[in-house]
């Protein structure tokens, strides 16, 4: 079960920065957020057709199949996700549907302001018990000062690492980011040439119980993007909540050969001092995903992950081997599935296999 | 008396070969055997990379007597940037491929240049310019070259930065992406040389 409730909360909505190897090395090209993911604007609409998709009619890329019409500072968008997981581990067999995501968001301009809201539901276990209970995942106004410079403030995820939504990863899953873990939090980006930097104070939760996240704090990331289809980076995050106390830095990035042979790599270490035991335990982890697109849209995958967030304990030692095939037949639809054998040390060590298939739809 | 003669007769060969040699040297590459034209642009604030392709050069460029000669001619309606909505606004709103003479440019080269062309060996000239005509402008322009001659072919390239206000041309915006004002095009060339 909390395995489950891991995964489910770490899988992330659209966003994909392996686009910079075809020339997209930020994310405002294609989403409203500065950090990417979740609404996309008209461009990001017209590459998920070009460039994204194996097969797509004219127009069908549009909101509601362009069936729909919003004003040109209206920016409108649903979300539906599922999830179909198997895990066996020598303990343990499981397999579940789960229903992940049912949000509708949206975005209204204002000359150089605008407001972002996302609303939808949340399944989260309380106690033992399935609660189903409204969420607002993003909620936030953004200010474009200048063509370099955006501000925003209001509640949206950090921006850590590669910021991939695939939060299934050592890295998201390991270090505490992913989906809702979205905080409240004032950013800085800004753009020069081949330079983006983010900066984020995070300001907390502020008792809002759809997230996940405990702890406030800041976070940078500087990304270098050349020959025009590279992309590397670094981030450096500074946490703490009641409990502990934490740095982890790291570099990530994003290489390729060609448009359809590409390498996504992210390391961390984590430094972290428990507060009440004053304890700290020192570690790493880092996720790498090699893809090869076979045909537009069709890109299957091997995965290599491993961690150990404290030197001096085993039970946070794992290796994880996988597989995979990422389809994205048309417009609005992503599917996914992998395999992964995961490797624990706990306990004399075990395996575990693990198989899901994630169907991603948004209008 | 005989040695007069003789002291003409060299000079006069001495000119005749020199004479011949140059023309012996002039040669021509046919873009229609194998040019490609390309273009680079950034899109901004996103600082995305737009690169057209997909457009040939047709024409013939001559080198002799240490002159090159000739025009590219570039059909603009040829061009793809891999988003269908974007080439349809770049063609039909800003560079107005539909209207006469708009659908096509046209670069001209004529002038003495210090470096000659070689039968085989890098043509790397210095102070080449060119004559530029696109959406019913005709502009000079700096041009960059190098081609490498060998073995009867020529492979290389003719780059140049076009300002697309100096030919009248809108700052392109699609789908608030806004097209910097310089774009960089690059004749790419792998076509015969001949004499």
């Amino acid at each position: 079960m909390i395995f489950v409730l891991l995964l489910l909360t770490s899988l992330s909505t659209w966003a994909f920065p392996e686009l910079v190897r075809y020339g997209y090395p930020n994310c405002t090209a294609c989403h409203a957020s500065p950090s990417g993911g979740g609404l996309l604007n008209l461009y990001g609409r017209e590459l998920s057709k070009e460039i994204l998709s194996t097969w797509g009619a004219k127009g069908e890329q549009y909101f509601a199949y362009g069936l729909v019409k919003t004003p040109q500072n209206v920016n409108l968008q649903g979300y539906v996700r599922l999830l179909q997981l198997h895990r066996n581990t020598p303990n343990v067999e499981e397999a579940r549907t789960i229903w992940m995501q049912a949000d509708l968001e949206g975005s209204y301009k204002y000359k150089n302001v605008t407001a972002v809201g996302m609303f939808g539901r949340q399944e989260k276990n309380v106690n033992g018990e399935k609660v189903v209970q409204p969420i607002s995942r993003r909620l936030y106004l953004m200010w474009n000062a200048s063509e370099n410079i955006t501000f925003r403030a209001g509640k949206f995820a950090r921006y850590f690492g590669l910021n991939t939504p695939y939060h299934t990863s050592f890295v998201y899953r390991d270090l505490g980011f992913g989906q809702e873990t979205e905080t409240y939090n004032a950013e800085l980006s800004y753009l020069k040439n081949n330079f983006t930097l983010f900066y984020t104070a995070i300001f907390g939760t502020f008792k809002d119980k759809t997230s996940y996240a405990t702890e406030k704090g800041h976070t940078a990331s500087l990304q270098y993007s050349f020959l025009k289809s590279q992309k590397v980076g670094a981030t450096y995050y500074k946490g703490r909540d009641e409990n502990q106390k934490r740095d982890i830095y790291g570099p990530w990035f994003i290489l390729n050969y060609d448009r359809n042979l590409f390498l996504m790599s992210e390391f961390f270490f984590q430094n972290k001092l428990n507060t009440q035991s004053n304890l700290r335990s020192k570690g790493y982890v880092t996720t790498n995903r090699l893809n090869y697109q076979v045909y537009k849209g069709i890109i299957p995958f091997l995965t290599f992950e491993a961690g150990q967030t404290d030197w001096t304990s085993d039970a946070t030692k794992r290796q994880s081997y996988g597989t995979g095939l990422q389809f994205f037949p048309r417009p609005h639809i992503e599917l996914m599935a992998s395999y992964q054998k995961d490797r624990y040390y706990v306990d004399n060590g075990y395996f575990a296999d693990l198989y899901w298939l994630m169907l991603n739809y948004y209008l | 008396m005989r040695s007069k003669f003789g002291f003409k007769m060299v000079l006069l060969n001495f000119i005749f070969l020199f004479a011949f040699s140059t023309t012996l040297f002039a040669q021509k590459i046919d873009l229609s055997s194998g040019a490609k034209v390309e273009f680079d642009a950034v899109g901004k604030p996103a600082m995305i990379n737009i690169k057209g392709t997909g457009s040939k050069a047709t024409g013939v460029l001559s080198f002799k007597d240490g002159s090159a000669d000739g025009e590219f001619v570039v059909n603009l309606k040829d061009f793809t940037t891999d988003m269908d909505m974007r080439d349809e606004h770049m063609k039909e709103k800003y560079l107005e491929v539909h209207k006469s003479d708009f659908g096509k440019a046209i670069l001209k080269i004529s002038q003495k240049v210090e470096a000659l062309f070689p039968q085989s060996g890098v043509w790397n000239p210095q102070n080449l310019k060119g004559s530029l005509t696109l959406h019913g402008v005709t502009k000079e322009i700096p041009l960059n070259s190098k081609i490498n001659i060998k073995d009867g072919s020529a492979k290389g390239a003719v780059n140049f930065k076009i300002k697309l206000k100096d030919f009248n041309i809108e700052i392109p915006e699609f789908a608030g992406i806004t097209v910097a004002d310089e774009v960089t095009a690059n004749v790419l060339i792998d076509s015969k040389v001949s004499p």
